[in-house]
């Protein structure tokens, strides 16, 4: 079976990592016998290998290296002890569990202190009828005005 | 002498706030994770930048590690990520690689030391020109001599992409560099 070139030249990349199966090595090496521009192509490759293989300077991080990964990681903590305040805070799922726990709150404060404000069974006409139009309000008007007259009638008295 | 706690057991207890197995941690990794960064930037002062963002990412993610890769998996992992994020952030253009008449004339000064630092220059400049996966895929394989199955876990890509990328940085490079090589090569033969 023939090799295509670009075939050749991924086998002959794979080749050069000791990566190509033999079977394909023996294709490989049968198509380069016939195809100088692979050849050519397989030469350059290993010159490139070669020169990459040349040692490089080791460098190491200076010291003020620790000092910034320090400080990036002392502010990373200043900014979650104040996370309340942060945008983060109002992600919906933290929205929803406050409003749930407010509404639970409000339940718990009316069930607890629905008792001091109820009104007695029998004064709740009256207090209704108070509230709705206190005829105190017309205590202090003036005899014979009409505020006065108007009072004395709803009082169910006579003229 | 207690023995030296194992990656797996620093990032735990990192994970649980102990500064000293971070510290720790950095210590022993600093190498490796700065090599990587600085060969991928070519620049120190990036390098750090990098490292930093590095090591800080395994301060905040810590407690994500689960142990189902090696720790240095998941190190080189986070490293190849924040590589290839910030040089997309950066949108650095690469310097044009010299004309062959100035490689030329670098050939014919005088000193090896000399001249292999300026192909190590021009490497450099030619692995610039190369995509970012591409890179790091080449970095990883040739300079950090990782396995291609190192090389897929820690790109997160199946071990055919990984062929597919060192055949295709390969190939890309041998375009930069070819020259070079020939030029070189004639001089030789002429002299």
């Amino acid at each position: 079976m023939k090799m295509h070139c670009k075939k050749a030249r991924k086998n002959i990349s794979l080749a050069l990592d000791a990566r190509l199966q033999s079977g394909a090595s023996e294709r490989l090496q049968a198509h380069l016998a016939r195809c100088p521009s692979c050849r050519e192509w397989q030469q350059e490759q290993k010159w490139l290998l070669e020169l990459m293989k040349t040692p490089q300077a080791v460098e190491q991080p200076s010291a003020s290296f620790y000092a910034g990964l320090r400080e990036r990681i002392d502010d990373s903590r200043g900014q979650r002890r104040f996370f309340i305040l942060s945008p983060s805070s109002f992600r919906p799922a933290l929205l929803r569990a406050a409003m749930a726990l407010i509404l639970v709150f409000s339940a718990l404060l009316g069930f607890f202190l629905s008792d001091r404000f109820e009104v007695p069974a029998d004064d709740r006409v009256a207090a209704d009828f108070s509230q709705t139009m206190n005829l105190n309000a017309f205590a202090d008007l003036p005899a014979e005005s009409f505020g006065e007259v108007y009072e004395r009638l709803l009082r169910g008295g006579s003229q | 002498m207690a023995p030296e706690k194992s990656d797996q057991e620093l990032i735990a207890l990192t994970a649980a706030g102990d500064q000293d197995a971070f510290a720790r941690l950095v210590r022993r990794h600093q190498g490796q994770v700065f090599q990587l960064a600085y060969r991928y930037s070519r620049d120190r002062q990036d390098a750090e930048e990098l490292a930093q963002e590095i090591f800080f990412k395994v301060w905040k993610y810590s407690r994500t590690f689960q142990g189902r890769s090696a720790f240095s998996t998941w190190l080189y992992r986070l490293a190849v990520n924040t590589c290839l994020n910030f040089r997309q952030k950066k949108k650095h253009t690469p310097e044009a690689l010299p004309i062959l008449a100035d490689v030329a004339a670098v050939a014919d000064a005088p000193g090896k030391e000399f001249i292999a630092r300026e192909r190590e220059r021009l490497l450099e400049q030619a692995l610039d020109g190369l995509p970012p996966r591409q890179k790091m895929a080449l970095l990883l394989a040739n300079f950090e001599e990782k396995s291609y199955e190192e090389i897929a876990a820690i790109m997160e890509v199946s071990i055919s992409a990984v062929e597919t990328l060192l055949f295709r940085a390969r190939r890309n490079l041998g375009k930069i560099l070819g020259p070079l090589k020939t030029k070189n090569a004639s001089r030789a033969q002429v002299s």
